[in-house]
């Protein structure tokens, strides 16, 4: 595909140190994002993906560190970066809602003076006047009143101020934003209320978007592609229409088949033992104690993620041969 | 209306307001004339769905006893909850047991999971003796796809999520309960493993004959496993029925934006058209006269200024909105 990137991230590896041992939460992690495209990252609790997006914005702490890999925007490698560069990078060019955000605002600032803070650690230059009418712009892009910048975090409602944090996000239109779990927490209209502002104001600014979350159907809902992640590996990569009509690796398909239907009442079928521990991965295919269609191969020899057609990748020694 | 002895847990007007001052004299209603019977002949799952400030989680703390209603009554065994006597009060707590949301603060840090199941055998004397108190152990966590030797001995911190919440499930067995009041049990389990303990509820009931007060957010859960359904709006129920019916032909406007709003996993049905929310409606306030759904509602009329009764909604459910005025009252819930 010959087309402009937003994110091309490589080979990218984060591991957190724990005495003497290494946890690898993400593991020779790689895939493009374009302009104006969602893709969704789902995972079970621990799969690596918020590591994985602290990460992409250099925000991870010890004991995590970034053991290898590039994530290439705009030409250049932010891993790269120094403190002052990516602090610059930050915001401007990438940027994140992090999970549980509501709470990240602070409780006993005016939300105008929140904004006005983000705003002016960028752009020096801009008069009171100015900043004030952009804050009033930017909240009315989230759908919310300008009486809001003059309130406090605790006279807004959950819905409200996630959609105060997605304006936060856009502030200096960013080319990438990464939600981590944006509607965790938040009631189902409340939910398909904030997913609609965000989705609205990405294709505004035709920035590319990460939508990180455990809840398939809100990936279903939103994303255009989607990316699984087990045990720290990106598993399956597909667009999002082939993904739920014919997902590729068994840890997809069993994923989607233990999905509860509004529609019709079925036998639920859960996936058998649960994700393996990051310090004890069994060897080959970290899904193989779990996959019912496990062969001798699986259990010695990590599948890699590869080209299976149709604009899908998926890490799995099976779909693999049925490619080939 | 005289409790019959055969029902094990009734609801009878049950209102629970929380606070109140000069100023406000009613304080906070959580909960408003509510009404639901248990019946013992037959083990049920019932699903009471809403969002947060729908009273959904003050309806499972009046059923446990953990709070006192400011008006009605809570019954079990055809006797109020806050008249028992110790003896009935025993048998109560070890007959209604609950299941909590988050199954990583239920536990003690500091204990292992063996004093986690004995505590309660020593409290109501169910092991003759310590060999029977292991066996006993073995068999209820047997019963939720546990190996003894997988889990007693370990501390909560070694194991997942989804353990935790069946070793809770096991202990709730161990008593032998007739009523299970879980409160949002799978919205903090991985995907992977929400559907094995959704199956183990729904064994709780056909092979155990205890009934579930399966309290959520989640009508898609509801859907798969409950019988009956109750949608709770501001605390007042909204809509009532049997699950697959109010899911499948939602009747009260509040129950169809709800049910539209599930993001279903299915890339081919998604949202349609946009959805508003006045922002007033987004902070809980305190007049509680008329339809109290009536600002967000597509179908406002006059008559919503005035609250609704109770309709039929013509698929065999009882809706509260004048949409159904003309069906006339519903059918006896059953």
């Amino acid at each position: 595909m010959s087309q402009v990137i937003a994110l091309q991230v490589n080979n990218l590896r984060v591991s957190y140190m724990t005495g003497d041992q290494e946890v690898k939460a993400v593991d020779d992690v790689s895939f493009s994002l374009y302009p104006g495209e969602r893709l969704g990252i789902v995972g079970e609790s621990g799969s690596g993906k918020t590591t994985l997006a602290l990460a992409l914005m250099k925000l991870h702490k010890p004991p995590a560190f970034i053991m290898g890999g590039e994530a290439i925007l705009d030409g250049g490698d932010i891993l790269a970066l120094d403190r002052e560069a990516m602090r610059q990078t930050r915001w401007s060019k990438l940027s994140l809602i992090p999970q549980g955000s509501m709470n990240s605002l602070n409780p006993v600032v005016k939300i105008k003076h929140q904004m006005a803070d983000a705003i002016e650690a960028h752009e020096r230059g801009w008069t009171r006047a100015r900043i004030a009418k952009h804050i009033g712009e930017l909240l009315g892009r989230v759908g919310l009143p300008d009486s809001v910048a003059e309130m406090y975090p605790h006279e807004l409602s959950g819905g409200m101020k996630q959609r105060v944090c997605i304006a936060l996000a856009i502030i200096l239109e960013p080319s990438v934003i990464i939600a981590d779990e944006p509607t965790s927490a938040l009631d189902v209209v409340v939910q398909r209320v904030v997913m609609q502002t965000l989705n609205d104001v990405q294709e505004q600014l035709n920035a590319a978007m990460i939508i990180i979350g455990h809840d398939m159907g809100l990936m279903a809902q939103s994303a255009d592609r989607l990316a699984v992640m087990y045990a720290g590996k990106m598993v399956e990569v597909s667009p999002i229409g082939s993904f739920f009509s014919d997902p590729q690796h068994p840890y997809s398909q069993l994923l989607i088949s233990s999905l509860p239907s509004p529609e019709e009442k079925r036998e639920l079928t859960a996936i058998p033992g649960s994700q393996p521990s990051l310090l004890e991965l069994p060897p080959g295919c970290a899904f193989h104690p779990r996959c019912p269609l496990a062969v001798e191969r699986c259990r010695q020899e990590i599948p890699l993620l590869r080209d299976v057609g149709g604009e899908r990748r998926a890490a799995c020694h099976l779909v693999e041969e049925q490619a080939s | 209306m005289n409790s019959k002895p055969e029902n094990l847990l009734e609801f009878e007007n049950v209102t629970m307001a929380f606070g109140g001052n000069r100023r406000n004299p009613n304080g906070v209603v959580a909960l408003e004339d509510f009404n639901l019977t248990i019946r013992g002949d037959e083990p049920r799952i019932i699903a009471i769905a809403g969002e947060s400030g729908s009273g959904k989680t003050t309806l499972a703390r009046l059923g446990l006893a953990m709070i006192k209603p400011t008006g009605g009554r809570v019954i079990y065994k055809g006797q109020d909850l806050w008249s028992m006597t110790n003896q009935q009060r025993r048998d109560y707590r070890r007959e209604v047991q609950a299941i909590f949301q988050d199954p990583f603060a239920v536990y003690n840090p500091f204990y292992t999971i063996d004093r986690l199941l004995m505590t309660p055998m020593r409290s109501f004397k169910l092991a003759k003796d310590r060999a029977h108190a292991r066996q006993l152990m073995e068999e209820a966590l047997d019963k939720v796809g546990l190996r003894a030797g997988e889990v007693l001995g370990r501390y909560p911190h070694q194991l997942s999520g989804g353990q935790r919440q069946r070793i809770v499930v096991a202990r709730s067995l161990l008593l032998q309960p007739n009523i299970i009041v879980a409160d949002e049990p799978v919205s903090m389990i991985d995907a992977s493993l929400r559907a094995n303990i959704l199956t183990k509820l729904k064994e709780l009931r056909d092979e155990f004959g205890i009934s579930l007060l399966y309290i959520t957010h989640d009508l898609a859960t509801a859907h798969q496993i409950s019988d009956r359904i109750f949608i709770l709006y501001r605390g007042r129920v909204v809509e009532v029925g049997d699950a697959s019916t109010v899911i499948q032909n939602p009747q009260h406007p509040y129950t169809q934006l709800l049910v539209s709003s599930i993001p279903r996993p299915d890339p081919e049905r998604r949202w349609e058209g946009t959805v508003e929310i006045p922002l007033e409606e987004l902070s809980p306030g305190g007049d509680r006269a008329g339809c109290l759904f009536r600002h967000r509602c597509p179908h406002r009329m006059v008559e919503c200024e005035t609250s609704p009764g109770n309709y039929a909604g013509g698929y065999g459910q009882t809706v509260a909105c004048y949409l159904y005025k003309e069906n006339g009252a519903p059918a006896p819930l059953i």
